[in-house]
């Protein structure tokens, strides 16, 4: 199930906010239960067969953190050596192992069967929060949570299930034994969720569309300017999806009390890809940051190691967004990027016009995206050469003028969008009661909107209408 | 106010929420869509699909899901809020597929040709239908009438890239080849496009009905030299009407929820002299009309159906006029007008539509009736196939 669907919004989430506000407040036992079984029931309904991953996931991290938080010394590092093995081992499993097996029988020429794996849904999110349990708890950063059923709902709760932020367990813990919802956070919350929502069905959905079109044209012949908007929708889409989704999530969050951390921060005003990663899907920079980065050694045995340690982190990173060679490519581009960042180009980019270190950093952004998009070395390349003008070319760009015209208000509110204004508006006038009546009417818009264009999605005319 | 502004967001979100759900389930079930043309997924299906296997499989959820979209609250009225915000707030070019130009709604995806190989076979089969009707001393004559889109083809903006030139030249070479062959063919473009905007609808797939009585005039030119003199219904026996209070909702329209900007009203012709007839829908009498108009319906919708009452399988017509010859037609929807003019010239006209006709083959109604004329009309998109042209199951 995923937020932005008419099942969601008018079937489940009206469930599951009347039988969540019914229990008294005191009953906060009552009321998580209530969380988790509508959270089991979301993951049911999306992959029905990937629900019992998520309970053994669950397993393992509530016993895990017990025995490593009974034991001391080499016990308890093998214990947590155990349990980051064994969610590693799932993630490996249901993520990896056709990508590992096909390389393998690539390589060697052999024949081994490669098993047909369906990946549970979310599996990278609720995996990473097991494990980040896990080193938590080790590292004694929180205590370790007796009742099954705070960990299952920590690691189940279904408005950060399937695509993040990814949520370290000493951020809710306190909430999921002892929390209050205030009017304030239920309204921020709706608020919240209506602009993830808008963002993912007014803004990230048209322009996956433009994208998707263009990336199925002939890119040996397509014309640069094509190229360059097949590119550029991707980049919003890819930004509006998944910061819409984390919006969506951080907003239900609130309405129950919750506080998830910010997983995005306007990341396209970067002006170096160092800072691009601080503002982009920063839960997973955090986790790779506590868990990967500093264990390792970080910044502190030295400059040869610290870039060994970027190369790393960053190899893993893209590894994380999937089991195929161009997200591992993805990855090390980063890595590359970051680790010239780090011997000279920060101090060089500091000293140039700020415009430039705005083009600067979104054109290597976008280069990135070519190399995320595209699975092999092939199409990444022929993409590239037909952006740069260096393909064999001949085709119009009337493909290119279309999508202008068609989309031509999700283009400029994405551009708009994409920048701090309307959050530098927020922070100087929410004291305003005007401003926030304003900001309340054009929320209504946007919901209403965005119900008209999920309901508009479900449009299917009969094949005959073709004619 | 502070208070209050919390407040409506809240209650404005919960409102729609919950209002929405519960509406939908205290509605009654569409089972058709007027707009969308399909049937509407129905609680049963759901009910149907209920089983351990469906259920992890996410089929039961999928079906669930279809049935919730296709019976929300107000579905219409939505889709056609989103339409109109789609055409006069958001200006786009192309809203639910349909182009509106400056003179008509055309497809933004129309068929502009196929596969060479594919005509051929089609070219065959008329052959080998030419051979048979002939056999017995009957005339056929094929009759390729331009698609509304082609005709607007001046519509299409260059950016859509709408080119016509190869089903032009297929065009071409299938008249060529059916002329070498021997097949009598009647291409009505000639005819047609030139007035193209007197001829077909601004909001509909079809030509209306002055393009219909175009393309009778140029059949029975064809004809008469071929059967003998033959009563021609001309311009001074009828009156041209136009149903006025009612909107002609056309397949394009419709497709926007009839937010055209192209208004057009149904057009029928009453006779000076009445020709009686008795007329048979799949073997049954039916009312002897030929225009058909629900006026009992709550909101009349005139559209393309007016003519002939829409597609019927199969539909008989009859003059009692022995000394005169009798008529068989096979194609597509575009034989629906042709046919309000045609049986004024025929002792007998019979029309099959193959599309939804589950007799016997063309070739065994022809041989076992043998009609004096056996017409096809077509349109220009349709030659690629032989659907609707009653050869299937692969036999001639």
């Amino acid at each position: 199930m995923v937020f932005s669907s008419i099942i969601f919004l008018f079937y489940f989430l009206p469930a599951v906010l009347l039988c969540y506000f019914l229990v008294p407040r005191k009953y906060l036992r009552l009321r998580n239960a209530v969380l988790i079984l509508f959270s089991l029931f979301f993951y049911f309904y999306g992959e029905p067969k990937g629900i019992f991953v998520m309970i053994v996931s669950i397993v393992i991290n509530y016993l895990g953190a017990i025995f490593i938080d009974k034991c001391s010394g080499r016990k308890k590092k093998l214990f947590l050596i155990l349990t980051i093995a064994m969610n590693l081992a799932i993630l490996c499993y249901y993520k990896y192992s056709t990508f590992f097996l096909d390389n393998i029988n690539q390589l060697f020429q052999s024949h081994i069967h490669v098993p047909e794996v369906v990946m549970p849904i979310g599996i990278s999110f609720f995996t990473f929060q097991g494990m980040s349990y896990a080193f938590d708890v080790y590292y004694r950063t929180v205590e370790v949570q007796k009742n099954p059923f705070h960990v299952g709902l920590y690691i189940s709760l279904f408005p950060q299930l399937v695509a993040g932020p990814i949520v370290r367990y000493q951020t809710v813990a306190e909430e999921i034994s002892c929390r209050n919802t205030s009017l304030e956070d239920v309204s921020a919350g709706i608020r919240q969720f209506i602009f993830g929502l808008a963002k993912k069905v007014l803004l990230a959905n048209p322009l996956g569309l433009v994208a998707t079109e263009i990336f199925s044209q002939n890119i040996a012949t397509m014309a640069p300017l094509t190229a360059w908007m097949g590119i550029i929708a991707f980049t919003f889409q890819i930004f509006f999806d998944f910061a819409g989704y984390s919006d969506m999530a951080i907003g239900l969050g609130k309405v129950f009390g919750f506080h998830f951390p910010k997983n995005f921060d306007f990341p396209y005003i970067s002006r170096s890809i160092t800072e691009f990663w601080r503002r982009w899907h920063m839960s997973l920079g955090q986790w790779f940051r506590d868990y990967v980065y500093i264990p390792l050694g970080g910044n502190r045995k030295g400059l040869p190691r610290q870039l060994v340690n970027i190369l790393i982190v960053w190899l893993l990173t893209g590894f994380w967004h999937g089991a195929s060679w161009n997200f591992i490519l993805w990855g090390l581009y980063f890595a590359a990027i970051l680790v010239l960042e780090k011997i000279f180009l920060l101090r060089w980019l500091d000293k140039v016009w700020q415009p430039i270190q705005h083009i600067y950093a979104l054109f290597l952004i976008v280069i990135g995206w070519v190399i995320f998009q595209f699975p092999t070395f092939h199409e990444i390349f022929a993409y590239l050469t037909a952006m740069f003008g260096l393909n064999e070319g001949g085709d119009s760009i009337n493909l290119a003028v279309y999508f202008w015209k068609e989309y031509r208000f999700e283009w400029i509110f994405a551009a708009i969008c994409s920048l701090p204004i309307f959050s530098a508006l927020w922070n100087k006038y929410r004291g305003s009661q005007k401003f926030m009546l304003i900001t309340n009417l054009f929320t209504i818009i946007l919901l209403i909107l965005s119900v008209l264009s999920l309901v508009g999605s479900t449009f299917n005319p009969f094949i005959y209408f073709r004619f | 106010m502070k208070r209050f502004n919390e407040l409506v967001v809240i209650v404005v979100f919960l409102m729609i929420i919950f209002a929405i759900p519960i509406l939908s389930c205290f509605g009654k079930d569409k089972v058709w869509d007027f707009y969308e043309f399909r049937s509407m997924t129905q609680i049963e299906q759901v009910r149907n699909e209920l089983s351990t296997q469906s259920l992890q499989s996410g089929a039961l959820f999928q079906t669930l899901e279809s049935y919730l979209s296709d019976q929300i609250f107000q579905r219409d009225a939505i889709l056609a809020s989103k339409t109109w915000l789609d055409l006069n707030i958001f200006q786009r070019p192309v809203v639910n597929d349909i182009y509106t130009g400056q003179k008509a709604l055309v497809s933004a995806n129309p068929d502009t040709g196929g596969n060479r190989n594919d005509l051929l076979a089609t070219i065959q089969y008329f052959g080998y239908l030419n051979d048979l009707v002939t056999s017995y001393g009957g005339t056929l004559l094929i009759v390729n009438v331009p698609h509304q889109s082609s005709a607007f083809r001046e519509e299409y903006p260059e950016y859509l890239e709408i080119d016509y030139t190869s089903m032009d030249q297929d065009n071409q070479w299938m008249a060529k080849t059916l002329e070498t062959m021997g097949v009598p063919y009647l291409d009505m473009s000639s005819s047609l496009l030139p007035d193209y905007e007197k001829y077909y609808s601004h909001n509909d797939h079809h030509y209306n009905l002055f393009g219909a009585y175009e393309t009778y005039l140029a059949v029975m030119e064809r004809l008469t030299p071929v059967l003998g003199d033959l009563p021609i219904f001309t311009e001074d026996q009828f009156t041209w009407k136009e149903l006025s209070e009612y909107d002609y909702y056309g397949s394009r329209n419709r497709k926007l929820y009839m937010l055209s900007p192209f208004p057009e009203h149904g057009v029928y012709y009453e006779e000076k002299n009445h020709l009686p007839f008795r007329r048979y829908d799949d073997n049954k009498e039916t009312e002897a009309t030929v225009f058909h108009i629900d006026e009992d319906a709550e909101n009349p919708r005139i559209n393309y159906s007016l003519y002939m009452n829409g597609d019927n399988p199969k539909t008989r017509i009859e003059t009692d006029r022995e000394e005169l010859p009798d008529l068989l037609i096979f194609g597509d929807s575009f034989t629906n007008a042709f046919e309000t003019f045609a049986y004024h010239s025929f002792n007998t006209m019979t029309s099959l539509d193959f599309r939804y006709y589950e007799g016997e083959t063309l070739t065994h109604y022809i041989m076992e009736n043998r009609p004096d004329a056996v017409v096809c009309i077509k349109d220009n998109t349709s030659f690629y196939n032989l659907s609707g042209m009653g050869a299937r199951y692969g036999q001639r």
